[in-house]
């Protein structure tokens, strides 16, 4: 009991010094969304300012190709070049995740392997444009885990995944929801 | 003949104040459907519904030029979005709604 006493004072003048007694910090959409606005940004800038440009659409210099080290002039696809990033970041740390999945995926290491992430891919996919947010527990450790819409933008998208040899669907549209980014935070 | 124009006033005062310009509910759907996939997320730099820094210096440009620009695709975003079966009107009164929402949520 007196050291209750005793660290009541205690915890005023902490409070008093630290600023806001409540625990400060980041909500994790706010940080999942401003991550993802990242990913996207950069994904936008290679594909405008590398696929399109330099590629057989512009300058014709490199080849984007699922093969690119095969070839002197081949370039990673934004996929992999994506998932590159994710493998980096994995290596860099713990403190979150992402990866670039599909329900329907070419590459079937990008399929979901949560229940939350096969939820999240399924409502992102019933409402397109919208993004999914949920909770799960993972090893005992909770997660925030976010699914954002990744939409075929361009022609190749479609005809490149419809006719890919391992694509378990050929029916994707211009303007399908075609996967999500999962990014998963601890919370 | 005073009395239609009292009954027209009356009328157009009901409607101004219930509904707006009817091309705006029209095109909020076909936004639904069609445009909200890469225009709500801003991907490939779409810019996003109500966003005015990203639809800012956009809407330098009339209407006519901003729906040539989405019927012919235009930089990154695929003519129509990519959904052909749409008609010119359509994408047209998408416009409408996409730029009216500029102001209201900034
Ligand atoms: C030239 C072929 C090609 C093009 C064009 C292409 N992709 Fe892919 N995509 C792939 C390959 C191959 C993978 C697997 C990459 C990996 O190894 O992780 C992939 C992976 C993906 C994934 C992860 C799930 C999966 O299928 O493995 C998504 C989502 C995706 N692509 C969407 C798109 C979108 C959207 C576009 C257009 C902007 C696009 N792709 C263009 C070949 C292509
Ligand atoms: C596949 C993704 C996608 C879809 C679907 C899509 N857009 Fe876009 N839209 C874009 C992108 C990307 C841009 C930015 C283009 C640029 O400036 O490079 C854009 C830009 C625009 C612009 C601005 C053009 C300008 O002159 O600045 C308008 C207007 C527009 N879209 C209308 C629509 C309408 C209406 C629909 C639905 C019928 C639609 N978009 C569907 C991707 C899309």
């Amino acid at each position: 009991m007196k050291k209750l006493v005793a660290a009541l004072p205690l915890c005023l003048v902490m409070v008093g010094c630290g600023g806001e007694a409540k625990q400060s910090g980041i909500e994790p959409k706010v940080y999942t969304d401003s991550l993802f606005a990242v990913m996207k940004a950069d994904r936008t800038n290679y594909t405008k300012m590398i696929i399109k440009r330099l590629g057989p659409a512009g300058a014709s210099a490199i080849v984007p190709d699922e093969h690119w080290e095969d070839k002197p002039n081949g370039a990673p696809l934004p996929a992999q070049m994506f998932r590159y990033g994710a493998e980096a970041v994995a290596e860099m740390t713990s403190d979150f995740s992402y990866s670039l999945q599909s329900l329907w995926p070419v590459n079937s290491q990008n399929g979901p392997r949560t229940e939350v992430e096969k939820v999240g891919l399924t409502y992102i996919n019933d409402n397109p444009g919208e993004n999914f947010y949920g909770e799960e527990e993972l090893g005992g450790v909770k997660y925030f885990t976010a699914v954002y819409p990744d939409v075929a933008v361009a022609a190749p998208c479609v005809d490149c995944h419809n006719g890919h040899k391992d694509t378990p669907r050929t029916d994707f549209k211009l303007g399908d929801v075609m996967g999500g980014v999962v990014i998963r935070v601890p919370m | 003949m005073k009395g239609i124009s009292v009954i027209t006033l009356v009328l157009a005062t009901v409607l101004s104040g219930c509904a707006e310009d009817p091309r705006l509910a029209l095109g909020e759907e076909v936004y639904r459907q069609n445009c909200k996939v890469c225009h709500a997320q801003g991907i490939n730099g779409a810019p996003i519904l109500g966003n005015s820094k990203m639809w800012g210096p956009r809407l330098g440009q009339s209407h006519e030029e901003l729906l040539s620009h989405a019927l012919s695709g235009y930089g990154l975003m695929p003519a129509k979005g990519g959904k052909t079966h749409l008609t010119d009107e359509q994408v047209s009164n998408a416009i409408f709604y996409m730029t009216s929402q500029v102001e209201i949520s900034n």
